[in-house]
């Protein structure tokens, strides 16, 4: 294993995760945010200790900072790769970019201010934090299969001498 | 002039379609046995690529439960609250999905991959029998505590809803293991599947290249 081929690969992991974490979002914990105000009562009264956003606040920097590093560590060898890395790393930036000014006001609306606006308008403000977590998928999505496919070309690229001879002969 | 000839000879002397159906599945050309090959190594890359991605995304989604959910079902009150915000849609339901699906595309990626390498064979069974024995350890294990957490009325002490809570997480701890170490076999294999299924350019590019390091 050589460190071109490691960073790829816990970047993507933790791409991965991020959009596990999103998809998550999207199908459980959105749609109960309908309802409000008592589903958005509900949902303070039990995020007491940790909240979602404890954890993104871990994983997002953790992959933007692994995306920097295989871009570093697969800067000169394949123009492509480099090409692709740096993609997935400027998608990433994007979706805590859409976070911080399309989730976060919305996040204090639904979970940090007084509940004094009326329903109609607390589940519109949840329908456009749903919205705007597919668009966050979809980023993340197109980032996951670009740091995937450059582990592809750095797995092949990085193959063993001794194994390419051997499987190269064995092919013929 | 000769072209010509030698195409009209051709022609004149190209066999009967037995002839050419036995001459295809007797001896098939070198570029043929190339693109099938090619065709093969491509879908075993595309069907190791999908588990990849599912069994990491189920991770990401088991771990956000470990880090998020689980440190607030301290105490009755939040567990009610928990209850009442999921009232239709709960984890289950994405879970539910995910699992099966992710077995489902192990499954394809080892049959697709059940050839060429005994290694990634063994490293895709590998995987899809820890992700079996991640679904036997949730029914056995996570659900009868999701019952009693999620499920059953709030009747007993909070110090039992604690404890329950407790090996709730210790043994979401161990099927996070076993879903990582299956992520790994995965990725693995994907590194092996990638390399034995290289373009022959880029080989051969790689032997000269590693054969040059040799030589310095």
């Amino acid at each position: 294993m050589n460190p071109r081929l490691i960073s790829a690969a816990i970047a993507l992991s933790l791409s991965a995760i991020l959009l596990g974490t999103g998809v998550y979002e999207s199908v459980v914990v959105a749609p109960n945010l309908q309802g409000a105000p008592s589903s958005l009562e509900h949902a303070r009264g039990f995020y007491h200790a940790t909240n979602p956003g404890t954890f993104f606040r871990v994983i997002s920097p953790g992959t933007q900072l692994f995306l920097l590093l295989a871009l570093v560590c697969n800067w000169s060898p394949i123009p492509f790769t480099r090409w692709r890395l740096a993609g997935a790393l400027a998608l990433a930036i994007l979706g805590d970019v859409i976070t911080f000014k399309f989730h976060y006001p919305r996040n204090t609306i639904l979970f940090i201010d007084p509940l004094t606006r009326s329903a109609a308008d607390l589940d519109r403000v949840a329908t456009e934090w749903a919205a705007g977590n597919y668009i966050r998928i979809a980023v993340i999505l197109i980032a996951v299969v670009l740091v995937m496919v450059s582990m592809i070309r750095i797995a092949r690229d990085t193959a063993p001498g001794a194994y390419v001879c051997s499987n190269s002969s064995t092919t013929r | 002039m000769k072209t010509a000839i030698s195409q009209s000879t051709q022609h004149a002397a190209s066999p009967s379609a037995s002839d050419r159906k036995e001459e295809y599945s007797g001896n098939r050309s070198g570029p043929d046995l190339g693109l099938e090959r090619s065709r093969r190594g491509t879908l075993g890359l595309v069907s190791s690529f999908l588990p990849l991605l599912l069994l990491s995304m189920l991770f990401g989604a088991s771990s956000f439960q470990l880090a998020v959910d689980a440190p607030n079902w301290t105490g009755v009150p939040a567990l009610e609250h928990y209850r009442a915000f999921y009232p239709v849609i709960n984890p289950g339901t994405f879970f539910r999905t995910l699992l099966p699906t992710a077995l489902f595309a192990l499954l394809a990626a080892l049959v697709c991959n059940w050839r060429p390498i005994p290694a990634t064979r063994w490293r895709l069974a590998g995987a899809l029998a820890l992700m079996i024995l991640v679904g036997v350890l949730t029914f056995t294990f996570h659900f009868p505590r999701n019952k009693i957490l999620f499920g059953d009325p709030l009747t007993r002490p909070a110090a039992y809803y604690n404890q329950v809570v407790t090996e709730w997480v210790a043994g979401d701890y161990l099927r996070l293991v076993m879903i990582l170490t299956a992520v790994v076999l995965v990725a693995v294999a994907m590194i092996r599947i990638a390399r034995d299924t290289a373009p022959r350019e880029l080989r051969d590019s790689n032997s000269s290249d590693a054969l040059k390091g040799l030589l310095q």
